[in-house]
């Protein structure tokens, strides 16, 4: 008895990984606003140094879906403001007036099923929660993501435990330079959050609107994919990747057929073109244990490799590995 | 009894920057000195220990932010450069962003630009279950702005 | 000169000068306002540039008058929010490094023994410290140093010597406290 009153109090229990999964995901429930830092490491240059890019921004969100983006130049200026309405976005870029316009990110009309989306998550990842240091001077837990196939990148969140926001990801691979990080530098909830900040921008005075599909994504099945383009993608990639959509969309007159990938967290593309794509002029990429078949180059959306099967170019992107990167175009010969 | 060497001296000695009767002299005085030899070899410890020391690189903000604000930039060109090299300062401002990794040399005719398809995998991003929005906003904005910069009005395709 | 020669000289100065003035400072926020500052001077003073001069040495003369100038204003180092994880420190460059590099266990045992360093360096005289620093770890000949420093060769080689000797001392003390092998 005297024992047990001398015991230390019982640590607070720790969320079970997928609840707090699912309560980070959830729209989030206060307006809030404040400032991110992103950063993402991509390969190394030449000289050896790791080649990384930084952006600073300032976010305003107002539940359930609308939210600022205001991009800044490092001497404080913006250089591009994002604009979601929950239905609508715009991008702006300052210098050249020009506004672009789309439908807002995280609204499209994915073919997979979100309850599908979530299961192939969990068989492709084990999630565990641990407590944390502070973000932004708060209190978190930490949220886990550790892949069960070789070649993926490991991802981390940091959820606030009172508001269950996001305030910091990491997402890396071990050995490898290539990684990205967002966190929350500072930031506040808010009472609330005015409605004039979150006007889509569709016509400004300066420059006017460019409507563009790169913001306004399509979400074909398979056979629609086939009807309207005559391509053939398997529905299944190795490492655990299931095709979830596809986009037909054009550039410069020639056609780009976008087949998407997930495999739960981590995203792969595959896009078919009747001609060959220009690479990124940084040193290639070499091999691993499996051969390439063509030339692999780092980009900050992860690695960019390009092939050709006969009379079609393949360009894929992703961050898993290049061995992985190898075995999936085999399988797309 | 020969004079130890100044302490000065060991120290230039151990730099390379004795010379002529001086290093001479000094180095006379070492073969027959216990104490000089032991305190030019701690001061040899001491500039190893300092050569080893780790090289603090420019954090990658910091970098970036000084390739925005003064590649191209006069009149730091007009200092650097011949007129037969210099670059328009529009141009080098625009690759010294954080897309530097695009190349704007001529490529084969016909080749198709990278960006609208880095654009579209990044936007796509966007939609995954589990996005890390401020990340993916900032990373399919970015290639927007070279993509549709340039863009006529109306919709493109 | 093209854009990518131009930016990697700017990227190349910047290093060895932030590489300097974090010596000096012996914080990453000092040594960050310092290069900021020193490439404003720089640009502003563009013309006084001799090109057939390596830019490097120029630069960092020119950090060197700032941080006087700073230090003669009084310059307070600031304390950096513990909060706000700064991503190339937290990350850790053992997760960045490719494959075939092992880092680990000898990188943190080099690491610590180095803070140990940078602590010793920070108690010694500013104009010492600057002349071992920039011969010992920046490599630069006495014929630099006196450059930079704007000072005779003779004020070089006396400064060098009287900041080992005091540098030598802090360590040893600390090494003592600590117990960490160098």
């Amino acid at each position: 008895m005297l024992a047990a009153a001398l015991a230390p109090a019982p640590a607070r229990a720790l969320p079970r990984p997928e609840e707090l999964l699912d309560a980070a995901l959830a729209a989030p429930s206060v307006p809030y606003q404040g400032h991110v830092m992103v950063t993402q490491w991509y390969g190394h240059s030449a000289d050896g140094r790791v080649r990384s890019r930084t952006e600073e921004m300032r976010v305003y969100v107002r539940p359930p879906d609308q939210v600022r983006r205001e991009f800044l130049t490092l001497d404080g200026t913006v250089a591009r403001v994002l604009i979601s309405d929950g239905d609508r976005e715009s991008v702006r870029l300052v210098k050249s007036g020009r506004t672009i316009v789309g439908d807002a990110a995280g609204t499209g009309d994915k073919v997979l099923a979100p309850e599908l989306e979530r299961a192939t998550l969990l068989s492709n990842y084990d999630l565990s929660v641990s407590t944390a240091e502070a973000v932004a001077g708060r209190a978190t837990w930490r949220l886990s993501f550790a892949p069960k196939a070789a070649g993926k990148a490991r991802q981390t969140l940091w959820i606030d435990r009172e508001t269950k926001i996001v305030l910091r990801l990491k997402r890396w691979q071990p050995g490898r330079p290539f990684a990205s990080e967002a966190y929350f530098v500072s930031i506040s909830p808010r009472k609330e959050q005015p409605e004039e900040l979150f006007r889509v921008e569709d016509s400004t005075g300066v420059g006017s609107a460019v409507h563009a599909r790169a913001l306004a994504p399509r979400f074909l099945t398979l056979d629609q994919l086939r009807a309207r383009s005559g391509s053939t993608f398997p529905d299944k990639l190795p490492g655990g990747f299931i095709f979830e959509s596809a986009d037909v969309f054009s550039v410069r007159k020639s056609p780009v057929r976008h087949a998407r990938y997930t495999d739960g967290l981590t995203v792969l593309s595959v896009f078919q073109t009747d001609r060959p794509v220009r690479l990124p002029k940084n040193a290639a990429i070499p091999a691993g244990r499996e051969a390439l078949p063509g030339p692999l180059r780092a980009s900050t959306a992860g690695k960019v490799m390009q092939w050709r099967v006969g009379p079609r170019h393949y360009v894929m992107m992703s961050d898993v590995s290049r061995d992985l990167m190898a075995e999936i175009a085999k399988s797309l010969r | 009894m020969k004079e130890h060497i100044v302490g000065e001296e060991i120290s230039a000695l151990s730099d390379g920057a004795l010379s002529g009767a001086a290093r001479a002299r000094a180095e006379a005085h070492l073969a027959d000195c216990g104490a000089c030899r032991r305190e030019l070899e701690s001061l040899r410890h001491l500039k190893r220990l300092l050569a080893a020391a780790p090289r603090r690189t420019l954090p990658a903000d910091l970098a970036l932010n000084l390739e925005h604000r003064y590649v191209g930039a006069r009149p730091w060109t007009a200092a650097f450069t011949r007129p037969a090299f210099w670059v328009p300062v529009g141009a080098v401002a625009a690759a010294a962003l954080a897309f530097s990794v695009w190349s704007r040399s001529l490529s084969p005719a016909g080749d198709l630009p990278l960006e609208p398809l880095l654009a579209a995998h990044e936007r796509y991003s966007a939609e995954a279950l589990v996005p890390e929005p401020n990340l993916v906003a900032s990373s399919y904005s970015d290639p927007l702005t070279l993509t549709y910069a340039d863009a006529a009005d109306g919709t493109t395709e | 000169m093209d854009a990518e020669t131009f930016a990697g000289l700017i990227a190349q100065a910047g290093d060895k000068a932030y590489n300097f003035a974090y010596r000096l400072s012996g914080n990453e926020q000092d040594a960050r306002d310092l290069v900021q500052e020193s490439f404003a001077r720089a640009f502003e003073h563009a013309g006084a540039y001799d090109a057939s001069r390596p830019f490097d040495s120029w630069l960092l003369r020119i950090l060197h008058n700032v941080f006087l100038d700073g230090m003669r204003r009084h310059w307070h180092s600031r304390t950096v929010s513990l909060d706000a994880p700064s991503p190339v420190e937290d990350t850790g460059w053992a997760d960045l490094l490719p494959e075939d590099e092992t880092p680990a266990h000898d990188e943190l045992a080099r690491r610590e023994s180095l803070d140990l360093l940078q602590k010793a360096l920070d108690r010694v005289p500013l104009l010492f410290k600057a002349a071992v620093v920039l011969c010992d770890i920046e490599g630069l000949s006495y014929e630099e140093i006196a450059q930079v420093a704007d000072v005779p060769v003779g004020t070089v080689r006396s400064r060098i010597h009287q900041g080992r000797l005091l540098l030598r001392r802090e360590y040893e003390a600390l090494e003592r406290r600590g117990g960490v092998a160098s």
